[in-house]
């Protein structure tokens, strides 16, 4: 990760505490929507939190942000991907720590393999990359970041919102 | 694979025998000290070099027999023959008496090809032909009085044998490497190294941002505002002080070159200027030598202005005195006449006084003449007769020459006051000329050092000396105002430009920062990154198999454990109760725990509690040779090499379990090779008369002063 861009997201996460996550998963939906995703559809409050159509694979992602370099996994988190896995898409865990040297990690969903409630840390997920997803959004992350985290931090939500809505691929669920 | 026979060579108490081992069942009879335990420790220390630890008592009866029967330099060697698949095989291990403690033993293999293998060629013969190793040897393979209590009280010891004997060994050495291995603690130390290179890799990165922000901060202290901070501000500084620097030569007047900038392609050109040009203009202007100078000079004109006024009054007066001393006194030449004049009137006049002194004189002396000679009246030359010649002379005399002299002696004082008069007034002529000349030279030198004074060129025509003086005054003054002025001016110009050349310095650290924090590397896309991305992958991923792997372990190992416990119990139970009877009631069995870290395993009596420290010596006895029995079994199972040596395993057994005991030894050995050693007694008589299995007995007789270990007769059933 580029250091202005993990210096953005430390001052983002500074700024918006508890929302710092949501306003990732925002940040990573116009990622995705500016590396060509053909639709995404964008989750705050139940269920996967981005659904995606990119590379005309259908993909379902649930997006952790950690600072304390590892995640855990809800039950209702677990059986969501699940039932998106069988429903044909690809399923993920998609985690990104707050230090300088974490990057995205998309680890592919494998049904049985994670444990809900157990911690597993972004370096136990490592083996399940999915490096070509990853490679996907490694250049519009940091650019939608540098691009928007200011406006993020100063107005939250609604200042991605905004800019989301200008994409019409983008579908708020 | 199983043993046929034991070569023995001055080992222990044997000088040298042989044995055969050919029969499952072979019992070695003798009575104490007769070197039965030798017997067994033989094969032992043939297939490892080492025996199981006697008692100290033991070690030192046995060595005090082999001091004394063995000679000092003959060498130990044991063989054992095995009946292997490919045919009969010796092993071989041979010491010299005399080798030094940590000397190693020679080892060989002699194979029924023909081959003969030696050191670490026979280790791994006999490693691969899966003989038991040492540890395997120790908990299944052999009961000595030394270790049979060992077996059930050491709590590793019996959760080994009771591991083997659920066949999981294998299982649970897999999962004591992976627990060695750690897997969570390698992603975590993967973790920790990652957060102590970040740590080095944001500080190193961080640091060109640093001096970047650090740079800003001074060029803000610096006067420049942030917002202007940009390469081409260096030019923008460096224009500016170039212009006030042709300015400020133009008024100093002085000659020095200032370069203009058409661009900021020379950066450093800029800076090397800058730098220089305070030192420059110091070193060209001279503006304070100028000012000093110019002072000084005018302080030197001031002074002979003001010296020059009184000289010439001086010199006038002196002139005026002279003229009017000479209008008076007429000049030079008339002074001399009239002196001259007075000198010869003097002279006359001293000259006709004496004359007439010296007629007084002569006058004197005739009247004295007269006198004395008394003719008053006559001549004294011609002695003519003069009346009154005396009364004449002496009336003369008295009257000074008639009245001349005194006459003559006023006019000669008048003739000396004159010429002394005159004298007088030439010498003050002469003081008047010196003084006037030294008055007139003294104005005029002073004149010369003013018009020294004066810029050339200020005399003029048409000019006096005094007004081009002041004129030149007039200027100096004026120049050193300027200087002056200059000079209080200067320092806050070169301040002014020694600030420029401070923001072009620091103008030149913040591009070099600016540069270096544009460099800034962007991890992600360097190939180093991404190959210690990749080595992370893969070490992650090797932790993931390896808990994985750790996971089907003990997946596998509980599934057998389910599997194998029952039958483990069954046969440990068969043995125990044939040893112990069924009367004894002793009902013990195998306990599986299962925990998080894996499975432990443990005895336990039928009512699940600890049966092992209750018991009395002769239940742990046999329940510690029903564990090895069972061991047995569960090897000859396995296809693996499998034998028993047992060193009296009849201790503390009463005649009841000792037939047991016989029983539980038919058992076994009817898959196993069993190696006995007993005293006479129930025991051995069960074993040679009763038993169905063929048999070998052995039979040692006493100890032979000088043969040692002594055979009496073998006998195979």
């Amino acid at each position: 990760m580029k250091l202005e861009v993990h210096e953005r997201l430390t001052g983002l996460s500074a700024a918006s505490a508890k929302e710092y996550g949501k306003l990732v998963q925002k940040l990573l939906a116009i990622a995705f929507l500016e590396a060509g995703a053909e639709s995404l559809t964008d989750r705050s409050t139940q269920g996967i939190d981005l659904e995606l159509v990119i590379r005309h694979k259908s993909r379902a992602i649930e997006v952790k942000t950690s600072e304390s370099g590892s995640v855990s996994l809800g039950k209702k988190d677990l059986e969501g991907l699940a039932a998106r896995e069988e429903g044909g898409a690809q399923a993920y865990v998609a985690v990104l720590g707050n230090r300088f040297l974490d990057e995205w990690t998309f680890a592919r969903f494998h049904k049985g393999e994670l444990q809900a409630q157990q911690s597993y840390s972004i370096t136990q997920l490592r083996p399940y990359r999915d490096h070509d997803l990853e490679k996907l959004i490694a250049k519009t992350f940091p650019e939608a970041v540098l691009k928007h985290a200011d406006a993020a931090a100063s107005r939250g939500q609604p200042a991605l919102d905004e800019v989301l809505a200008g994409y019409p691929a983008y579908r708020r669920a | 694979m199983r043993p046929i026979a034991l070569k023995l060579r001055n080992f222990r108490g044997w000088r040298e025998g042989q044995i055969a081992l050919d029969r499952p069942l072979v019992v070695v009879i003798g009575k104490n000290a007769c070197g039965k335990s030798s017997t067994l420790n033989a094969i032992e220390w043939c297939l490892f070099g080492k025996e199981i630890e006697k008692k100290a008592s033991g070690i030192a009866e046995r060595a005090d027999w082999e001091a004394s029967h063995r000679g000092a330099s003959a060498p130990t060697e044991v063989a054992l023959t095995l009946a292997t698949e490919s045919g009969n095989a010796t092993i071989t291990r041979r010491r010299d008496a005399e080798a030094a403690a940590r000397a190693e033993d020679e080892l060989t293999v002699d194979l029924a090809d023909g081959r003969k293998l030696a050191g670490s060629e026979a280790q791994a013969w006999i490693r691969e032909s899966r003989l038991p190793d040492w540890e395997t040897w120790r908990r299944a393979c052999c009961q000595h009085q030394e270790v049979s209590r060992a077996r059930l009280t050491d709590a590793s010891d019996r959760s080994l044998i009771l591991s083997s004997l659920l066949g999981l060994d294998d299982f649970d050495r897999l999962n004591g490497v992976l627990r060695e291995q750690q897997p969570r603690k390698l992603i975590e130390l993967l973790d920790s190294e990652l957060a102590e290179l970040e740590k080095v890799v944001l500080y190193r990165l961080s640091q060109p941002s640093e001096d970047l922000f650090e740079s800003e901060r001074r060029l803000e202290a610096l006067g420049v505002e942030r917002a202007r901070i940009s390469p081409a501000l260096s030019l923008e500084i460096a224009r500016a002080a170039s212009g006030r620097a042709q300015d400020l030569a133009l008024r100093l007047r002085v000659t020095i070159e200032v370069p203009s900038f058409p661009s900021d392609a020379d950066e450093a050109a800029m800076r090397k200027w800058a730098d220089a040009w305070i030192a420059q203009v110091r070193k060209e202007s001279k503006l304070s030598d100028r000012l000093s100078a110019a002072t000084k000079k005018r302080a030197r004109i001031a002074a002979e202005l003001e010296q020059l006024e009184p000289s010439e009054a001086r010199w006038r007066e002196s002139k005026e005195t002279l003229a009017l001393e000479l209008r008076e006194r007429g000049d030079d030449a008339t002074r001399k006449r009239l002196g001259l004049e007075a000198a010869k009137t003097l002279q006359d006049a001293e000259q006709r006084l004496r004359e007439e002194n010296r007629t007084l004189s002569l006058l004197r002396e005739a009247a004295g003449v007269l006198r004395e000679s008394q003719r008053f009246d006559q001549c004294p030359v011609c002695t003519s007769g003069v009346p009154g010649l005396l009364a004449r002379l002496e009336q003369t005399l008295e009257q000074g020459g008639g009245g001349k002299i005194p006459a003559l002696s006023a006019e000669r004082d008048q003739a000396r006051e004159r010429a002394t008069t005159l004298e007088a007034g030439a010498g003050a002529l002469t003081r008047l000329v010196d003084s006037e000349t030294q008055s007139r030279k003294s104005y005029e030198s002073r004149r010369e050092n003013l018009s020294a004074l004066l810029t050339p060129g200020r005399l003029r025509d048409g000019l006096d000396l005094l007004a081009a003086a002041r004129e030149e005054d007039e200027a100096l003054a004026k120049e050193i105002s300027e200087l002056e002025t200059l000079l209080a001016g200067l320092e806050p110009e070169l301040e002014a430009h020694r600030g420029d050349a401070e923001r072009l310095r620091e103008l030149n650290k913040w591009r070099v920062a600016a540069r270096r924090a544009q460099q800034r590397a962007d991890l992600s896309a360097s190939p180093e990154w991404k190959a210690f991305q990749e080595a992370l992958d893969a070490a992650a991923c090797f932790a993931a198999d390896l808990d994985v792997l750790g996971a089907m372990a003990r997946e596998a190992q509980e599934e057998r454990s389910s599997s194998r416990e029952e039958e483990v119990n069954r046969s440990l139970g068969v043995y125990t109760r044939l040893i112990a009877g069924e009367s004894a009631g002793l009902d013990v069995r195998v306990r599986v725990k299962r925990t998080p870290k894996g499975l432990s395993y443990d005895i336990e009596d039928a009512g699940g509690g600890r049966a092992l420290s209750i018991l009395n010596q002769a239940s742990l006895n046999a329940i510690s040779l029903a564990l090895l029995f069972a061991q047995a079994e569960e090897r000859a199972r396995g296809g693996l090499p499998t034998w028993l040596v047992l060193d009296d395993p009849e201790q503390s057994l009463d005649d009841e379990h000792k037939q047991g005991l016989a029983r539980a030894i038919e058992r076994v050995a009817a898959n196993s090779a069993v190696v006995v050693a007993l005293a006479p007694g129930k025991l051995s008589e069960w074993l040679i008369a009763r038993s169905a299995l063929p048999r070998r007995t052995i039979q040692l007789g006493p100890r032979d002063a000088k043969l040692g270990v002594r055979i009496e007769s073998q006998e195979e059933r």
